[in-house]
């Protein structure tokens, strides 16, 4: 273990309660160390960690800290009161934490009693000749990247889940395990229950054609059209911030945009949306994107490598026949060719 | 502060932000134009109000809004936020408000709210709400932030609140699930748009927010010397846009059934068409 109390604070701490993202942090913890010729310590909290433990040791960690705490309470009660106790035995010159809604809250918390700085959602993190951890992040909805200067010590950032990838495992690598227990205070949030939001069966993130539906539609009923659209491109069907917040005609994890899901589809299909910065950052990664918007100054078009100026109740039905009028001609040629 | 079953004391911290929307980047920098720039209340900061109005509604109580300014906002969206429902705004000037570091702003809104307050001889506040973020920064610390400064436990990413006595049940969305919560007042919520849908104010609310206090502190004045514990933690060094790379095609034609035919032919030439 590290850290006597008279020595400058160095090396890197990394936490995340999503195991998934707590390996990627050791990729961008294992780039920072390297460059402050430091050490690499990692924190897991709960029971029965130790092939994780092992895990992140073949995956770059130097240490890892096995927080273990006198009951099952999870929460950022917890992996606060873990994580400061952390950075009190350790003294790392960082701090890095998964972006996760809890990560953030456990992040902002470990900032404010420790008097430091902390910024979110990093899309990349280095040191600069000052020694200040220098991260890029969007700002103003993501139409812009900012690059912020956190001169703390510690100094946090939080890191988006799948920005990186897990470092690959060296089973020759070698690392410390320590288990320590931790005190938590008496609990001030009571957990009445835990519920698993209903989803879609579709996972809109994972689909290669992506079709978004948005105010531009009046009534619920005509949600149908852009559907029948979505069906004729074999796509998932997803909606603007309006269509499933305010109006509630498509479920939260259909949402696209800042407070919903992004998206990387090779083909995006905007209908009636217009292209506000919350949706955009949702579907900025689309390989191509058509924009069908009856207004020619909707931002929308400016994001658009098609777009067409039209009323979407005419021109969403025209291309959806012209699809399925495209695939049966297609399909008899097909048919054709084997007979 | 409050016994069981009485009203509300709900502090609302509301942030003026730029309207992400409307705001461009400069031709000739790529740095976003704020001397164009349109403001406005913080979207979920407005899911906050709401939330504030709606719980005075069935416990009664006071609401109170704080904000930390760079300078004076434009005074409809003051009027706004106190026709919104606020009974008093108070407005913290402050240099640092611009620079999206957390610390100073949750650090200041924190001596903000003890010292306010004070001025209704109160002990605690029994709710601060926050918006999540604000859609400027999208930073999500201000709230959890002004909890740890103020003591009090913060349920962040709350849906759906309700006060019982001096319980709060709170559904909470984290990822994909929903957390329901308890604790025992003073608490501090963060909301977001699926909390609520915020009401259009009557005219006579637009009639009578013109006669409600606007209170502006200094941050000099405020207890425990609030400036010196928040100095600047962060340094932004630069805003740009990054470029576009979209072709930016308009696709015309001779009707929607023209329009149609023509675009499906040129996502098949792109290869985007492949089943």
């Amino acid at each position: 273990m590290s850290g006597r109390a008279e020595d400058a604070p160095s090396g890197v701490l990394t936490f995340s309660e999503n195991p998934d993202l707590a390996s990627e942090l050791l990729a961008v913890g294992r780039a920072l160390a390297a460059g402050a010729g430091a050490k690499l310590t990692t924190l897991m909290v709960g029971s029965a960690l130790r092939e994780r433990a092992e895990d992140a040791i073949a995956r770059g960690a130097d240490e890892a800290v096995l927080a273990c705490p006198p009951d099952t309470r999870p929460g950022a009660e917890t992996y606060l009161a873990a994580l400061h106790a952390a950075v009190l035995a350790h003294r790392p010159a960082m701090v890095l934490v998964g972006s996760t809604r809890t990560g953030v809250e456990v992040a902002a918390r470990l900032g404010q009693r420790l008097r430091v700085g902390c910024v979110t959602d990093a899309l990349s993190l280095e040191i600069d000749d000052t020694g200040a951890l220098v991260a890029t992040r969007r700002m103003y909805g993501g139409q812009f990247l900012a690059r912020v200067a956190n001169r703390s010590t510690p100094a946090i950032a939080t890191v988006p889940w799948k920005r990186f990838e897990p470092p690959p495992r060296d089973d020759d690598r070698r690392g410390t395990i320590t288990e320590t227990t931790i005190q938590l205070p008496p609990p001030r949030l009571r957990t009445v229950a835990i519920q698993q939001r209903p989803r879609s069966a579709l996972d809109i993130r994972k689909a290669a054609v992506v079709v978004a539906v948005g105010r531009g539609v009046k009534r619920q009923e005509d949600v149908a059209l852009v559907e029948a659209l979505a069906e004729a491109l074999g796509g998932a069907l997803a909606g603007s911030r309006p269509i499933t917040d305010d109006l509630r005609w498509l479920p939260p994890d259909r949402k696209i945009g800042l407070s919903g899901l992004t998206v990387r589809p090779s083909l995006y299909v905007a209908c009636g949306i217009s292209g506000q910065i919350e949706h955009v950052v949702g579907m900025r990664a689309a390989r191509t994107v058509v924009a069908i918007n009856s207004d020619p100054t909707a931002p929308i078009h400016a994001e658009a490598d098609y777009s067409v100026v039209g009323d979407l109740y005419a021109i969403v039905p025209a291309l959806a026949a012209a699809l399925r009028d495209g695939r049966q001609r297609q399909a008899a040629a097909t048919i054709e060719s084997l007979q | 502060m409050t016994e069981a079953g009485s009203e509300l004391a709900i502090a609302v911290c509301i942030k003026f932000t730029v309207d992400v929307n409307r705001l461009r980047p400069d031709p000739a920098t790529a740095a976003p134009d704020l001397g164009h720039a349109h403001y406005r209340i913080n979207d979920f900061d407005e899911n906050a109000l709401e939330e504030a109005v709606r719980l005075k509604e069935r416990h009664g109580g006071r609401i109170v809004g704080v904000s930390l300014v760079e300078r004076e906002p434009p005074r409809e969206l003051l009027l706004r936020a106190l026709a919104a429902g606020l009974d008093a705004l108070y407005l913290v000037p402050h240099a640092a408000a611009a620079s999206g570091d957390a610390f100073v702003t949750a650090t200041i809104l924190a001596a903000a709210l003890e010292e306010i307050g004070a001025v209704y001889e109160m002990v605690s506040w029994d709710l601060v709400l926050c918006g999540d973020a604000s859609c400027d920064t999208y930073d999500g610390q201000v709230g959890p932030r002004v909890a740890e400064a103020l003591g009090i436990v913060p349920i962040t990413y709350a849906t759906r609140l309700d006060v019982r006595d001096d319980t709060i049940v709170a559904e909470r969305t984290i990822e994909d699930y929903v957390h329901v919560v308890e604790a025992t007042l003073p608490a501090l919520v963060t909301v977001g748009s699926e909390t609520n849908k915020p009401r259009l104010p009557h005219l006579r609310q637009i009639m009578d927010a013109g006669r409600k206090p606007i209170v502006r502190l200094t941050t000099a004045g405020l207890g425990r010397g609030a400036l010196d514990r928040a100095r600047a933690t962060l340094e932004l060094l630069g805003v740009t846009a990054p470029p576009s790379a979209r072709r930016r095609m308009v696709v015309g034609g001779n009707g929607p059934d023209d329009v149609a035919r023509k675009l499906v032919r040129q996502l098949q030439s792109d290869g985007e068409l492949t089943q």
